[in-house]
């Protein structure tokens, strides 16, 4: 037990150092994005004026959330039998209002032509960030509670919400709806449902989806470019070609950091969703393949934690690892093959590299409560057992 | 609910989440391959498409090389000249832009309004505005500060000697290629290799240049130089004398060469009309000419003559030559030995008939020896010597003296002249040839020629050019000596041609108006009809009025051929008038300036002939005009 422990520790640890990596890469990467004609490196370090300067403080706050989140077990949002206060459906409530609030003039902020801010001041808050570890843990808590594979009724209750949810954001975020679907559907997949419900959902989803292509024509034409790029080079496979352009004229070692070109007016949106394709242009295959493999071993160590985790709260923790493991993996791979043209341009940010503050935060939360999950802990050193969700717990199901 | 559909739900979870997240991790590894086959295989069209876009190559031109003349004085050279250019697409407002550099480029602003509408039109982003401005023109046009609005430097041809042969030295365009004459001859060795630099440029809407990619950049070669056989002090004294007599007798034009007979070098060689180079666009044949002052309206016709104007036609046009040709084929008859020096033909009623056809001279000559003829320029006396001769004789000296072939000089676009095979004569050939008709010969064919007989009979290949100069002004290649083609005549038959019959024409015939007081020159006068350019027959009252001559006659150090086109009938049209003495104000002026010591006696026994006391009358005064004409 003292062994398995430790090695408990470690996981939790190494998922800290893993998450730390790719959140360095991501600072060093924006700084030599950063760098343009009119601004030296120097220049983008010193002058607080440039957007990096934000970076800078949302990667050190963001850490110190990592770890600090890492020392709690999220079984405090399991859900909580016969009890009234559910902090899952609370959590879920709050993503849905956020949702909402994209829309309520003076709060809701118009970015690149489409309503998904939420202006709070301090940070613009993209609502959808909320909604992906929203319901995560609301399916985490709502499944672990639930004991049998045969077809349960009480599960067309998390595929509804699911699918009002992507609803909500589907329509001005197609590819966060999209991810959103991933992953939940996944985890009711892994926790049980018939292949028979999940395909009598699956007809109306394809027929929103279906819809949504025909009535939202950007969306058409962004499917179209992505087949034929070489088409209209200039026109609709601009993204993709410079994109690509960008990525092989990197080749195995890149041209070297901050001497990328495609920044230099070439690639849009090189600082978020295309920020892949500056790194590989500058640090080469080599810069992308260990960002590659650092996800890749995000996801082992995912896998690994899910064997470790306690099982004593009826499989919430397992589900959360799983849930939160998958919609990091689901995200990288989306904005990976759009980077790379392998899938349609989407509108997906690189989890922990791309240009970002709210986003950076709520993975830095919720990849700390994966690592706290499989910390090992003692009911007397968490001073958690007043709220009772630490220690064995009585198994929900007896 | 019971434990074991838990323990299956359990079971299922630790397959299948463990399932779904290896096989993410197998998507990952499939996008690291797409990492790598984005840098294999469509790797070289992506960087190409990068190239294009970033990267930015602005030629630098080489220094084109200078021309010089034999003296080394610089006929061709190079200066730097701003242009002004601009970008359509950086300039929002087009009339207003053009309306403020209007008044700097003195153009008119509408013109410049449209060029920049033509040029986005056609989606480039690089137009010129004007070349070769004035220095402060150009700073002018910087201090107006106008975005999309630039200046370049770049490198103009000047010829520093104005109009001076400038069929000869040709014209570049406005780009530094050499289009014509020696420009364009030399082109690849006056032009050098222009230079690039490479550089990097940003995305955005000005595109702005980022930093040099130095292992790109290459630097320019500069162009070599030429120096050329050709005087300037000579070219202006035979472009001068051109110019008086096609002026004087109100002719189409006129034709000159100037040759050194032991080298081949060309001296001088030009035309009249003439143009400019340094305004080779404004040129026009009609310049000063008298018989033809009304400008022509029309544009394609003014651009025909322009090109008249610039083609060398001392090199490029053939014209049937007449009188002027008799001594190349009196000369064979000599070296054949058909004929005896004593030897007299009766050419005296004037017309004769050889076979069927009746040939004429233009005055009765009486009984005429061999010197006679020539001198006389009897055309039936020559018909005498062609009948003895044959038509193989006749043909092989011509041949011999290099007519119906191209000399060889290094000039484009040379002409072959006309000489028909032998199988292609006619019955009329026999007697057509000898006196000049049914062939065609260049002015540089004939002086060339000419040298072969006054040189000892060797005929050399002529030559504009005397030395090839690198960039840094070391010598690549010095064309010294003579380049021989062949012995054409033997050094006796030569030199009785030189110093006895050629002598005479000055002396006693058609040539006297040639003649100097301090040299002795000898040579022969030319009078021949034009024909039609796309019609059989001549064109009546239409002239070539020719002169080939030479000096000193014991010796001769230069060859002058003069051919003045269509003058103007009532004014004269026989060489000896129109031609001949501007041949002698030429050599005069070459003898002059190389300072020849003058011949020991002019009118020395040594050189007189015995043909009749009104020819040595003549010799007295031997400026008037000659009673005697040719053909």
């Amino acid at each position: 037990m003292q062994h398995e422990e430790n090695g408990s520790n470690a996981l939790s640890t190494w998922l800290i150092i893993v998450t730390g990596i790719l959140m360095m890469i991501g600072v060093v990467i924006q700084a030599s994005a950063g760098t343009s004609l009119d601004h030296s490196l120097a220049d983008v370090i010193t002058k607080d004026q440039s957007p990096l300067a934000r970076q800078w403080l949302f990667a050190a706050i963001g850490f110190c959330v990592l770890v600090a989140s890492s020392y709690i077990d999220p079984a405090i949002l399991r859900w909580r039998e016969g009890s009234l206060f559910q902090p899952s459906l609370l959590l879920l409530a709050l993503a849905v209002v956020a949702l909402g609030a994209v829309w309520v003039p003076g709060i809701g902020v118009i970015r690149n032509s489409r309503a998904r801010w939420i202006d709070l001041g301090v940070i613009g808050f993209q609502a959808s960030e909320l909604a992906k570890p929203a319901i995560v843990v609301f399916l985490a808590a709502f499944l672990s509670g639930r004991k049998t594979r045969k077809a349960d009724p009480g599960l067309w209750w998390p595929m509804l919400i699911l699918a009002l949810l992507c609803g909500m954001i589907g329509n001005e975020d197609f590819g966060t709806a999209v991810l959103l679907a991933a992953v939940g559907g996944s985890m009711l997949l892994v926790r049980g449902i018939r292949i028979a419900t999940l395909a009598a959902w699956a007809i109306p989803a394809v027929g929103a989806i279906v819809a949504m292509f025909f009535t939202h024509e950007y969306r058409m034409k962004r499917l179209l470019g992505f087949l034929r790029i070489w088409e209209d080079p200039f026109g609709k496979g601009y993204h993709q070609i410079q994109s690509l352009a960008a990525i092989a004229s990197g080749g195995w070692t890149g041209q070297g950091l901050g001497s990328g070109m495609a920044k230099q007016g070439y690639l849009p949106e090189y600082r978020t969703d295309f920020i892949f394709a500056l790194l590989c242009e500058e640090t080469g295959i080599l810069g992308g393949g260990i960002v590659i493999l650092l996800f890749t071993a995000f996801v082992v160590l995912g896998i690994l934690a899910m064997n470790r985790v306690a099982t004593d709260d009826g499989g919430f923790r397992k589900l959360f690892i799983f849930g939160i493991t998958a919609t990091i993996a689901f995200q990288a791979l989306m904005n990976i093959a759009v980077v790379t043209v392998v899938a349609p341009t989407k509108g997906i940010a690189l989890p922990f590299i791309s240009a970002g503050g709210s986003s950076l935060l709520i993975f830095c939360l919720t990849v700390g409560l994966l690592a706290g999950a499989v910390r090992p802990r003692q009911a007397d050193m968490t001073g958690m057992a007043t709220l009772g969700v630490s220690g064995p717990l009585p198994d929900p199901a007896s | 609910m019971s434990g074991k559909a838990v323990a299956g739900q359990d079971r299922w979870f630790n397959t299948m989440g463990p399932l779904i997240l290896v096989c993410l991790c197998l998507i990952f590894c499939f996008l690291f391959a797409r990492l790598i086959h984005i840098n294999t295989y469509p790797a070289e069209k992506l960087r190409r498409i990068v190239d294009r876009q970033q990267r930015s190559v602005t030629p630098v031109p080489a220094r084109r090389g200078s021309v010089f003349d034999v003296e080394g004085r610089l006929l061709a050279g190079t200066r730097l000249r701003p242009s002004v250019f601009a970008d359509p697409s950086l300039i929002d407002n087009f009339s207003e832009t053009a309306r403020k550099l209007a008044p700097v480029l003195e153009l008119p602003a509408g013109a410049i309004e449209q060029e920049l509408r033509e040029a986005r039109e056609r989606r480039s982003r690089f137009c010129w505005l004007k070349r070769g401005l004035e220095s402060p023109d150009a700073l002018a046009v910087q201090a107006l500060r106008l975005r999309g609005i630039g200046t370049r430097d770049e490198p103009k041809r000047f010829y520093l000697m104005g109009s001076l042969m400038s069929q000869t030295l040709g014209i570049v365009s406005r780009d530094g290629n050499g289009l014509e004459g020696l420009e364009y001859y030399y082109d690849e060795h006056l032009r050098g290799v222009d230079g690039r630099r490479v550089t990097v440029r940003d995305g955005s809407r000005s595109r702005r240049l980022m930093r040099s990619r130095d292992e790109q950049c290459v630097d320019p070669r500069d162009g070599g130089h030429l120096v050329l056989t050709l005087d300037s002090v000579i070219q202006s004294s035979l472009e001068k004398h051109l110019r008086e007599a096609v002026l004087r007798f109100e002719a189409s034009g006129g034709v000159g060469v100037v040759m050194s007979p032991h080298t081949g070098d060309v001296l001088a060689m030009g035309q009249w009309p003439t143009f400019d180079a340094n305004t080779f666009r404004d040129a026009d044949a009609s310049d000063d000419l008298s018989n033809d002052a009304s400008e022509p309206e029309d544009p394609k016709e003014r651009e025909k003559r322009a090109l008249l104007a610039r083609r060398n036609r001392a090199v490029c046009n053939a014209v049937e030559p007449g009188s002027i040709f008799k001594p190349f084929v009196a000369s064979g008859a000599l070296l054949a030995g058909v004929v005896d020096l004593e030897e007299s033909f009766d050419c005296g009623r004037g017309t004769h008939l050889f076979g069927r056809r009746l040939m004429h001279d233009s005055h009765a000559s009486g009984v005429l020896d061999f010197n006679g003829i020539i001198a006389q320029s009897s055309n039936i006396g020559m018909g005498y010597l062609a009948e003895r001769m044959g038509d193989e004789a006749i043909y092989n000296i011509v041949r011999s003296f290099g007519f119906g072939r191209r000399t060889g000089v290094k000039f484009p676009g040379e002409a072959t002249g006309l000489l028909r095979p032998l199988k292609r004569w006619t019955s009329w050939s026999t007697t057509s040839i000898p006196i000049g008709q049914e062939v065609a010969v260049t002015p540089l064919q004939m002086t060339s020629s000419f040298c072969a007989i006054v040189n000892g009979g060797v005929l050399l290949k002529p030559r504009l050019v005397r030395a090839i100069l690198s960039s840094d002004g070391r010598c690549d290649e010095l064309r010294e000596g003579a380049d021989v083609v062949r012995e054409v005549l033997s050094a006796e038959v030569a030199d009785y041609m030189r110093e006895v019959s050629l002598v005479g024409v000055v002396k006693h015939g058609g040539g006297k108006t040639a003649a100097l007081d301090r040299w002795q020159v000898l040579g022969k006068t030319g009078t021949a009809q034009v024909p039609y350019e796309d019609a059989p027959g001549y064109e009546p009252d239409m002239y070539i009025g020719s002169f080939v001559g030479a000096a000193p006659a014991e010796n001769p150090v230069v060859v002058v051929l003069v051919m003045i086109h269509k003058p103007r009938m009532k004014l004269g049209y026989y060489g000896s008038k129109v031609a001949a003495p501007a041949v002698g104000r030429i050599l005069e002026d070459v003898l002059t300036y190389w300072e020849i010591p003058a011949s020991p006696n002019a009118a020395d026994e040594e050189w007189a002939l015995d043909s009749g006391d009104e020819a040595m009358a003549d010799v007295v005064d031997y400026r008037v005009e000659s009673s005697l004409n040719e053909r």
